[in-house]
């Protein structure tokens, strides 16, 4: 109950903090005695009488009843079948959610036979020349097919479709919602066809204008809600026609109407895979049409093909589907669920994606060959299909599932490959279901069924969640993403590409044509340096039927993402074969020009390209868009322009402004924080070898966040005194001086040493502090000994110490001194140690930060981009003047977590996704339900975990409002003990979602002319107040997000000034200024500022300062007697805001310019 | 009487007077509420009749401000700034580099010792009208902002010299108490009471088991393990009968859980994938 009564609070939302903060305590409680009286009332009777104080022993009684048979089977399929007893629950809910509801199903029949009647009674119309197609204009429907080039010859006269059938996943009942329609096979009559219609797209013409007469048709009619067109499956040459049909209850039914050949119509093997129905002469419209010059006309047309045979083999597909899942709702169900994976990682939809279909399909192939078995349950049909996806290999060993070896024109397996990258044959052994797949997608597959298998095995909480509850979207899964945004230079790099075969094969669709090969191409290019790379999938669209069809010119762009090998995704080198080697001919083809002979270090001459030379990691990181662009413009001729990469706008926001003149560079910070750490480790060293010293010094870790790679601005050597004034007397010091402008911020940087150990420390907090003291002097006056020009400061609690420019405060640490502060005598006099603020405060100092430090930094090492992503969520939490509200540990460690455990991704391979993931995490994950759990150093266990989760269920409300638990801090909540409160954690969560909105959807659509900057720019109008500073008086102003042309910025002095004095050290007015507000006003109002550079505090007022209160002594800070209440008995006071506003500008004298009333909440 | 109303002299609100001041003549005022300091546990710090008990004194004024505010109601021996009210005077803020018991800069009281009792009274009798103002162009008293940010930071320099006497002269008789107490414990050692009890110490030949909470979990954990190691366990029949209930209960217990562990996921609309 308490946290709801402390809350700090945003007024503005002060309603639903309310709802929130109750639902925080969790009254969960409730639903399960609800759930417990239900299950009571099955059971005897004479148990009902006992009433509620007797409920403990009754469900005691429950358990120890003896079982059924039944009962028991359940209990131990559970383990068996299933992964787990909660695995099998999720599965069966996630199965009742994406599952119809049955009145929902029958309605949906009932529709279908209404359609199906009047399709089946459609009036014939007239015969008409093809190319004839006066008879639609009258209804203004139009052709939903490109009718590029002409047809000149053949006829289409509409008759009614011979047959009607349902097919597809509504028939097999393997849909899922949502959208789920229902797909409807219509069968064009033999009459309508001719014997020449397989030639030259003829046969798919009046597949499109038979739509288009049904469309007609329909438009009228009364059961019809509306129509629409679109692809199949996004392939061009096949529409569809989308019938929305009124349903009986409001919502209407949507159908997929396809058209299907009848059986017999033509020979499959006029369709075999390297046949060739489209001619050159006619495609091209050359003229010399009647004189075709065989020979040089046939080249094999696989799309066009298998286009066709699809719509002959739609039945036997069904039959196929259906006979595999006769009966057996594990099969179906297993089915469901590997629709649902496909489907949340956006595979299952566009063009060339591996539908549910190919699932299915697949499903049943391993039903054939016998690697499922029909009794199995769904979770072992979903695992083992998942395995066989992972481990097989469809490009050396393409699955087949024609049995039926005795046809001799079936094409062979080597034929089928031939003409396209994956092949999937199916039971008529002429069609390959992969025909549009490219090898890209299949590999994405391949991979993320790899991933799945793992999260499976392995010991991440929560698998059924990453498996199927967690949507993958494209812009978070892959590192880098980008563009091509012209699709006019698509169009102009077929002849480049020499795809005018496969252009004609593809009906004209360019884009289509040319996305393979550029896969490859990049494929190539990039090597190891990538594990895939793949187009974004895009849902087809959808048209009116009074609309023209869509070609390719109406793909806005095509986006690519790519997924980093990191280890090699950065090197600056492409190392080709040795010059005379008969491969250095195709690797100078490859790169062009830019390929040059190259001695190396191991005196091998070989062929290289060198991308660049800078060694900046943010630099580095480029190499691959310099590969892609150089790669792209040589073989497809499409200019860098318009290539664009999109994962290093936010680079800016990490980068420092330099002044003229300066010719250091600075990247993302990176090289700053490495200059740092070798710094240290130099100490380090330095300090162990000291002599004449009491004890000894042991150890030394720095504790910074600058030491966990996590300082979103790092120090610089120091940066110089140019406006500073030396104090005379002590001569070798630098001090601020309150009329000048501030000096340049110089952090500190924490360093713990410890001793050696030793007895003779006393048992008193006091007494250790003075020989802490005395230790610094010694330690001061042992470094002099060695180097005199060492520039050292002592304070009573510390030492400063000037190395490299950086300036290190030394602290030692003594475990003795956490075990003091817990010590205190019981009133029997045992010593008892119980934690104390001041222990708790002396635990994280002394061990928990150092020992995380040290974690953290090992994830640097393993993840380079850790750095990047984890500064990236700093600044944006501290944009949002938020980072004082959160410990900036907890901030690290869930970013770390997106490293630890990325599943259902990889790790992230650059600092943009890593800080999308940060944003999608904090948007979703549910903290009052769950602790975040960080395997540091894989040191859980499976057993450690749910031990940690039911600790977790049973004093939730005793534990911090966020849990994170490391191995180190398992639930004792270290850094989130106090901050944040329900409040501000409730603003994060908010800001995160809208972040990630408009961040994904500038990757997404507007990557051309988006500002990236948009969603590190506070909004101003939800504070009570805003405070306005001098920016002068700001010594980091130089890192805001906008900076201002005239701020001055850093320059490095020569190494001479800063050997001989000390800076002025962590010396920020704004920080004093707000150490004293919250000191001051802490309990009255919250202060909100972005430590870096920002020039405005934001004020919140908490509630408890509007309200009034009567007097109490120790309750009267900064009231005046409330005169509206004129009851001379009980005297009110209410808070005395106008002298407390005026207080905030006396406390910041010389700092505040001035001091806003925002207007949206006066 | 709580309105206070222009015409008034001295307002008081349940028995205190209410002064305002400001921090210079043209800021909104504070209210100050004053009382003659009279409570049950008296403290020599606090002289009854000559000490004022001051509410609500803003966060920029310090020790100097207080006096510089009251001296024109009688000259001022002692002030104390607290950060609440306490019955007895805090011990002295320490020394120059090792402070201890820091008043936050928040609101405070003020516990104001006058060399005279009438200057009490004379404080208690302050008009409400004619408000106090802490710093009037010709003198600043209290330092805010910058300068004093500046000042703090120029301050915070050590002088190696003048810590290192300090911290030898504290360990010094830090020492000499440390052997005074053991000295005392020694003597002890041994000699009894008015009632013969003899209290037994850390110093002297017969120290006994140190009475620590680590050392009692110790004891007992001990004895937990030898009283298992006692028991015997699936040697009767009924104990068999036992176990293969519990293992059956344990299933249930656990399928219990999980069910209430869905539905509260299905609360949170956990499974609406999409």
């Amino acid at each position: 109950m308490k946290r709801t009564h402390e809350t700090d609070d945003f007024q503005s939302d002060a309603s639903d903090d309310e709802v929130v903060s109750d639902d925080f305590e969790g009254d969960d409680d409730e639903d399960v005695e609800d759930d417990g009286d239900e299950d009571e009332d099955d059971d005897s009777e004479d148990e009902a009488q006992d009433g509620p104080p007797a409920k403990a022993a009754k469900l005691d009684k429950k358990l120890y009843k003896p079982p059924t048979a039944n009962e028991l089977n359940t209990l131990k399929e559970a383990e068996s079948l299933f992964q787990s007893n909660l695995f099998k629950l999720q599965i069966t809910e996630l199965l009742t959610e994406v599952t119809l509801r049955e009145k929902r199903h029958r309605q949906m029949e009932t529709a279908v036979e209404k359609l199906k009647e009047v399709l089946m009674s459609l009036p014939s119309g007239s015969k008409f020349e093809i190319s004839d197609q006066k008879w639609l204009k009258k209804s203004k429907v139009k052709v939903p097919i490109k009718q590029v080039p002409k047809i000149t010859k053949g006829h289409f006269n509409f008759l009614a479709p011979c047959s009607v059938k349902c097919v597809g996943s509504f028939a097999l009942g393997t849909c899922i919602k949502p959208s789920v329609h229902v797909d409807v096979l219509a069968e064009m009559p033999k009459e309508c066809l001719q014997a020449k219609d397989f030639l030259n797209q003829r046969y798919l013409r009046k597949r499109a204008l038979y739509l288009a007469a049904i469309a007609t048709h329909l438009q009228t009619n009364q059961l019809i809600q509306d129509l629409k067109y679109s692809y199949h499956h996004g392939n061009h040459l096949k529409p569809i026609l989308i019938i929305h049909v009124k349903g009986d209850s409001g919502k209407p039914v949507q159908v997929h109407l396809h058209i299907s050949l009848p059986s017999g119509a033509f020979k499959p093997s006029r369709f075999s895979i390297s046949q060739s129905n489209v001619r050159k002469a006619w495609f091209q419209q050359t003229e010399q049409e009647e004189a075709e010059t065989e020979g040089s006309d046939l080249a094999a047309t696989p799309v066009y093909n298998t286009t066709v045979l699809q719509d002959m083999m739609y039945e036997t597909h069904t039959e196929c589907l259906q006979h595999a899942q006769d009966d057996t709702l594990g099969v179906r169900e297993g089915i469901m669920l590997l629709k649902v994976w496909l489907r949340q990682r956006e595979l299952d939809k566009g063009y060339g994606c591996f539908s549910g279909f190919i699932m299915a399909m697949y499903v049943a192939h391993l039903l054939d060959c016998r690697k499922l078995h029909r009794m199995m349950s769904s979770y072992q049909v979903m695992r083992n299909t998942l395995v066989s996806l992972a481990t097989t290999d469809w490009v050396t060993s393409p699955p087949s599932m024609c049995r039926d070896e005795s046809d001799p024109q079936r094409p062979s397996l080597p034929t089928f490959q031939e003409h396209s990258d994956i092949v999937f044959v199916d039971p008529s052994g002429y069609l390959n279901l992969c025909c549009n797949l490219t090898h890209a997608v299949y590999r994405r597959v391949r991979h993320e069924a790899d991933l799945a298998i793992k999260c499976l095995e392995g010991t991440e909480v929560n698998t059924f969640e990453t498996l199927l509850l967690k949507p993958v979207p494209f812009v978070r899964k892959f590192d880098v993403c980008f563009h091509i945004s012209e699709m006019e230079d698509v169009r102009k790099s077929v002849p480049k590409l020499q795809l005018e075969d496969s252009l004609m094969d593809h009906g004209g669709h360019y884009v289509h044509t040319c996305v393979p090969t550029l896969l490859n191409l990049m494929e190539k290019a990039l090597g190891n340096r990538i594990h895939l790379v793949q187009p974004q999938l895009n849902a087809c669209p959808e048209w009116g039927i009074t609309e023209k069809a869509p070609g390719p010119e109406s793909v806005g762009s095509l986006m690519f993402g790519l997924l980093l090998n990191p280890e090699t995704a950065n090197s600056i080198i492409n190392k080709g074969p040795p010059a005379q080697a008969a491969e250095a001919r195709e690797f100078r083809e490859l790169w062009g020009e830019k390929s040059e002979l190259r001695r190396f270090q191991d005196s091998s001459i070989n062929e290289a390209v060198v991308w660049m030379t800078s060694s900046l990691i943010s630099k580095r990181r480029q190499v691959c868009f310099k590969v892609i662009k150089h790669i792209l413009n040589r073989h497809a001729d499409i200019p860098s322009c318009n290539v664009h990469f999109l994962s290093h706008h936010l680079d800016s926001l990490l980068h420092l402004p330099k002044p003229k003149g300066d010719n250091s560079v600075y990247g993302t910070g990176e090289e700053e924080h490495m200059a740092i750490v070798q710094s240290i480790d130099q100490l380090s060293k330095l300090l162990h070898r000291l002599d004449g010293l009491p004890l000894s010094v042991k150890s030394v870790q720095g504790v910074s966040p600058v030491f966990r790679f996590a300082e979103v601005f790092p120090a610089m050597p120091a940066i110089p005194a140019n406006i500073q004034t030396t104090n005379a007397s002590t001569g070798s010091e630098f001090l601020p001086y309150p009329d000048k402008p501030a000096p340049f911020y110089v952090p500190t940087m924490t360093v713990m040493c410890k001793l050696e150990g030793s007895g003779k420390w006393p048992d008193d907090l006091e007494a250790i502090r003075r020989l802490k003291a005395a230790f610094f002097i010694q330690l001061s006056q042992a470094l002099k000994r060695k180097d005199p020009s060492f520039f050292v400061k002592v304070a009573p609690a510390h030492l400063d110490v000037l190395k490299d420019g950086y300036v290190f405060r030394l602290k030692i640490g003594n475990m003795r001194e956490i075990t003091l502060a817990k010590m205190y005598t019981s009133p029997e006099g045992t010593m008892q140690s119980h934690d104390t603020e001041e222990s708790r405060k002396l635990q994280i100092e002394y061990s928990a930060r150092p020992k995380l430090t040290s974690a953290l930094h090992g994830i640097q090492q393993q993840y380079n981009t850790f750095s990047g992503a984890v500064r990236l969520v700093k600044r944006w939490i501290a944009s949002h003047m938020m980072l004082d509200y959160i410990a900036e540990e907890a901030i690290e460690l869930v970013v770390a977590h997106c490293y630890i455990s990325p599943a259902p991704y990889t790790a992230p391979g650059s600092p943009m996704v890593g800080f999308l993931r940060f944003l999608s995490i904090m948007s979703t994950f549910d903290w009052k339900t769950q602790p975040l759990i960080i395997n540091l150093n894989n040191e859980f266990s499976k057993d450690d975990i749910s031990d940690i989760q039911k600790k977790f269920t049973e004093d939730r409300s005793s534990l911090p409002l966020m849990c994170i638990c490391t191995p180190q801090d398992r639930l004792v909540g270290h850094w989130t003990r106090e901050r944040p409160t329900v409040p501000i954690l409730q603003r994060l969560v908010l800001l995160a979602q809208q972040s990630l909105q408009v961040l994904q959807q500038q990757l997404q659509d507007d990557y051309i002319n988006a500002d990236f900057k948009t969603i590190f720019r506070p909004p101003l109008d939800v504070f009570d107040l805003v405070i306005y500073l001098k920016t002068k008086h700001l010594p980091r102003q130089h890192q805001a997000v906008d900076i201002a042309m005239a701020t001055k910025l850093p320059t490095r002095e020569s190494e001479n000034t800063w050997k001989r004095l000390m800076p002025v050290v962590d010396y920020d007015p704004v920080q004093f200024y707000l150490e004293e507000l919250r000191a001051a006003f802490g309990d009255l109002a919250l202060f909100f500022h972005d430590k870096y550079g920002g020039a405005t505090i934001g004020v919140v007022w908490k509630p408890r300062a509007k309200e009034t209160r009567p007097f109490k002594v120790l309750d009267v800070g900064g009231c005046i007697v409330d005169s509206s209440t004129s009851n001379s008995d009980d005297v009110l006071l209410k808070v005395n805001m106008d002298a407390i506003i005026a207080d905030f500008e006396v406390l910041g004298k010389g700092l505040v310019t001035h001091i806003k009333k925002m207007k949206s909440k006066m | 009487m709580a309105a206070p109303d222009q015409t008034h002299g001295a307002v008081t609100v349940q028995g205190f007077t209410v002064v305002p001041l400001k921090f210079s003549a043209d800021k909104p005022a504070h209210c100050l509420y004053l009382k003659a300091h009279s409570v049950r546990e008296k403290d020599s710090a606090y002289p009854q009749y000559r000490t004022l008990f001051v509410l609500n004194v803003p966060p920029y004024c310090n020790e100097d401000c207080v006096k510089q505010l009251f001296t024109p109601c009688g000259k001022i021996a002692q002030v104390y700034l607290h950060d609440k009210p306490t019955l007895t005077a805090l011990p002295s803020t320490g020394s120059r580099y090792f402070p201890i018991n820091i008043t936050t800069p928040g609101f405070k009281v003020a516990y104001i010792v006058f060399k005279n009792a009438s200057a009490v009274k004379q404080a208690c009798k302050l008009s409400y009208d004619s408000p106090l103002v802490l710093n009037t162009p010709e003198k600043i008293v209290s330092s805010t902002g910058l300068h004093k940010w500046c000042q703090q930071y120029s301050k915070r320099r050590v002088d190696i010299k003048e810590l290192q006497t300090e911290i030898e002269d504290y360990m010094a008789k830090f020492d000499a108490k440390q052997e005074e107490e053991k000295q005392r414990l020694k003597d002890q050692e041994g000699v009894a009471d008015e009632e013969g009890w003899v209290t037994v110490t850390r110093v002297g030949k017969n120290k006994g088991t140190p009475r620590t909470e680590a050392r009692k979990k110790h004891l007992t954990k001990r004895e937990m393990k030898r009283r298992k190691e006692k028991e015997l366990l699936n040697f009767y029949a009924f104990q068999f009968k036992e176990t293969k209930k519990d293992q059956i209960a344990a299933l249930r217990k656990k399928f219990e859980e999980d069910k209430q562990k869905i539905s509260v996921m299905k609360a949170a609309r956990k499974f609406k994938p999409y």
